[in-house]
C-alpha cells in the first residue's frame, strides 16, 4: 500500500508539471488551431537561456528565470509574427510542417551553442528529502510540483476573469464569431504563443533543474501527447486532470511493471498505450468537443 | 477609423460584387443599396448566394466590385475593424460562444468599445487596467439582457439555451457593439412562432426607435413583408429583382426562382 501511495505521489508531482506544458500545446491549438510541434523545444530552449543567464549574469535562478519568461515571450511573438501568421488558412499539414521545422533549428541552435553534453544548474535547493509519511519525496519535486501549480492557477484566474482571457476563450470558441464582434485574431494567437512560450519555458527550467539539461529535453514535446489527447486536444481543464493522470500512470506503470517483468523504462511507454486505446475508444478525450463537420 | 459612432446617416451601396468559389459563381454582378434607417431584406432560393453576399459585407470574404459604406471602401478594411465602423452581424447557423456564459458573450460583444489593446486588459487592475470600463460594460451587458427578458440566463452556458434563445444571444451580442447597420442571416429561422413575432417585434422597435438600419436574410414571406420597407432578390449569384416586398413577390421572375412557375 506505501508502494502504491509513494508511486500516485509521485506520479501526481511529475504530472503537474506535463499538466502546464501541454497547457500551452492545448492554448495555441484551441486559440489558432495550430498544432505545435515545437512546443517540446521551446521548452528546452527556454531551459538553455535560463541556465546561460544563471552563469553569464550570476544572478540566481528567480531573477534568471523572470528573464527568460521576457525572453520566450519575445521569441514567441517572433516566431508568430515571421513564421505563423504567414500560415493562416494553409492547410494543417503544411502548419505541422513548419512547427517541425522551428523545432529542428532551435534544436540545432542548442546543439551548436550548448552541445550535446549534460549540462547542470547549480544547486538551488539541497537535495534533501522530506518524509510525506508514506515515501520519502525530494525536496526539488515539491518546489516544482508548487511552481507547476502556481502558474496553472494564475492562468486560470486570467482566463476566467480578465477581459483578455474572456477574449481569448470566445476566439478558441468561435474565431469567426470572434471576428465579427472585433476581435483582432492576430492578436489572440501571438498572446496565446506567448502564454505556451512561458508555461514550456517554465517547464524546461523546472525538468532542468531535475534531470539536468541536454537537447533531449525537447522530446518532452512527445510526452505531453497523451495529456493532450486524453484531456480532448482542445479542453484545457481537461488537459490539466489528464497531465496529472498521465504522470500518475507513468508512475504506477513504471514501478509494478518493473517488478513484473524485470524491465526499468517501461513506465514511459505506458501512457502511449493508454492513448492508442483511447484514440480507439474515446477520440475526443475526457472533456474534449466532438468534431462535427457542419456545412 | 474612429471608435466613435456617428449620427446614422450611411448608406451601404454594394456594387457589381462578385465572388466564385473555384468554378462556381457565387456572386455575380450585383449592386444595390440599402438606405440608412431602413430595413432591407435579401430573398432568394436556396444557394442562391445570400449568405455569401453578407459574409462580403461583414469581411469574413474578400470579393471583387465595391461595397460603400458611407464614403468608406469596406473592402480595403479589415474584418475584425469593420464592428469599429459599426457594422455587426449575426450568423446562419447558431455561433455563439458555446462554454461562456450569456453575459460573457455579451460582454465579447462590447468589447471593441473598450480602449487599449489585448495586452493592456490582461491587467484587471491597477493604474493602467481596464477595471473601470469593464464594470460599464458588464452594467451595459445586464441592461441589455433585461431588455432582452434574458437576465435570469445571464449566468447560463449559452450553449445550453434552447435554439431561439441562443439567436437572441447572438443578437444581443452584436448589440452590444452598438452598431448602426445590423446584418442578420436567417434570425427567425427554425424559431417557434410566438418567438418569431417576439423578435420580429423586437426589430422594429430597434429599426423605430434607434434607428437602426437593418440588413436581413429571411425566408418567410410574411415576416418579410411585414418589416422590410425594401428588398433585394437573388438567384444564381445574380440580382433578379428589387423592391418593396409586397411588389416583388408578383414579379415573374421572382415567382419563377421560387417556384418555376412561368
Amino acid at each position: 500500500m506505501d508502494y502504491f501511495l509513494g508511486l500516485l505521489i509521485n506520479g501526481i508531482l511529475v504530472g503537474a508539471i506535463d499538466s502546464m506544458v501541454a497547457l500551452g500545446f492545448v492554448l495555441i491549438y484551441k486559440a489558432s488551431n495550430v498544432l505545435n510541434f515545437a512546443q517540446g523545444e521551446l521548452l528546452m530552449i527556454g531551459a538553455y537561456i535560463c541556465l546561460e543567464l544563471v552563469f553569464q549574469l550570476q544572478i540566481g535562478i528567480i531573477g534568471a528565470f523572470a528573464i527568460t519568461l521576457i525572453i520566450m515571450s519575445i521569441m514567441a511573438l517572433l516566431i508568430e509574427r515571421l513564421v505563423l501568421r504567414r500560415m493562416m488558412g494553409s492547410p494543417v499539414m503544411s502548419v505541422v510542417m513548419v512547427t517541425i521545422g522551428i523545432g529542428i533549428i532551435l534544436r540545432s541552435i542548442v546543439l551548436m551553442v550548448w552541445g550535446p553534453i549534460t549540462l547542470h544548474f547549480p544547486t538551488v535547493v539541497e537535495d534533501v528529502p522530506i518524509d510525506l509519511g508514506v515515501v520519502r519525496v525530494s525536496v526539488v519535486y515539491i518546489y516544482s510540483f508548487l511552481v507547476s501549480l502556481m502558474f496553472m492557477i494564475f492562468f486560470a484566474l486570467f482566463f476566467r476573469f480578465s477581459q483578455t482571457g474572456l477574449v481569448m476563450r470566445a476566439t478558441a470558441s468561435s474565431q469567426v464569431a470572434a471576428r465579427s464582434v472585433g476581435v483582432p485574431l492576430h492578436r489572440v494567437f501571438a498572446l496565446a504563443w506567448v502564454v505556451a512560450a512561458v508555461v514550456s519555458a517554465a517547464g524546461g527550467v523546472i525538468t532542468g533543474n531535475i534531470a539536468g539539461l541536454t537537447p533531449e529535453l525537447s522530446a518532452y514535446g512527445v510526452r505531453v501527447f497523451p495529456a493532450v489527447i486524453l484531456g480532448g486536444l482542445d479542453s484545457i481543464v481537461g488537459t490539466t486532470i489528464a497531465g496529472v493522470l498521465i504522470g500518475v500512470m507513468e508512475e504506477l506503470g513504471g514501478g509494478y511493471l518493473r517488478d513484473l517483468t524485470g524491465l526499468s523504462g517501461l513506465g514511459p511507454v505506458l501512457p502511449f498505450i493508454v492513448l492508442i486505446v483511447i484514440l480507439w475508444v474515446r477520440p475526443q478525450g475526457l472533456m474534449g468537443s466532438k468534431q462535427v463537420e457542419r456545412l | 477609423m474612429t471608435k466613435e459612432v456617428t449620427a446614422n446617416n450611411r448608406s451601404l451601396r454594394v456594387e457589381n460584387l462578385s465572388k466564385s468559389f473555384g468554378g462556381v459563381k457565387a456572386l455575380e454582378g450585383v449592386s444595390f443599396e440599402v438606405k440608412p434607417g431602413t430595413i432591407h431584406a435579401i430573398i432568394g432560393p436556396n444557394g442562391a448566394g445570400k449568405t455569401t453576399l453578407l459574409n462580403c459585407i461583414s469581411g469574413q470574404y474578400k470579393p471583387e466590385g465595391s461595397i460603400r459604406y458611407g464614403d468608406i471602401e469596406l473592402t480595403d478594411v479589415v474584418p475584425h475593424k469593420r464592428i469599429g465602423l459599426g457594422i455587426a452581424r449575426s450568423f446562419q447557423h447558431i455561433n455563439v460562444f458555446t462554454g461562456q456564459t450569456v453575459l460573457e458573450n455579451m460582454m465579447v460583444g462590447g468589447h471593441h468599445r473598450l480602449r487599449g489593446g489585448l495586452l493592456a486588459q490582461s491587467l484587471f487592475w491597477g493604474r493602467w487596467g481596464a477595471q473601470e470600463e469593464e464594470n460599464r460594460l458588464y452594467q451595459q451587458a445586464l441592461d441589455l439582457l433585461e431588455k432582452l427578458g434574458m437576465e435570469k440566463l445571464a449566468h447560463l452556458p449559452a450553449g445550453e439555451l434552447s435554439y431561439g434563445k441562443q439567436k437572441k444571444v447572438e443578437i444581443g451580442r452584436a448589440l452590444m457593439a452598438r452598431p448602426q447597420l445590423l446584418l442578420l442571416d436567417e434570425p427567425m429561422a427554425g424559431m417557434a412562432r410566438g418567438e418569431k413575432q417576439e423578435l420580429a417585434d423586437w426589430i422594429t422597435l430597434l429599426n423605430r426607435d434607434e434607428g437602426l438600419t437593418i440588413l436581413m436574410i429571411e425566408h418567410d414571406m410574411g415576416i418579410v413583408q411585414a418589416l422590410a420597407g425594401e428588398s433585394v432578390v437573388l438567384d444564381f449569384g445574380r440580382k433578379i429583382a428589387e423592391g418593396p416586398p409586397s411588389e416583388v413577390v408578383n414579379d415573374p421572375r421572382v415567382r419563377k426562382a421560387y417556384i418555376g412557375e412561368a
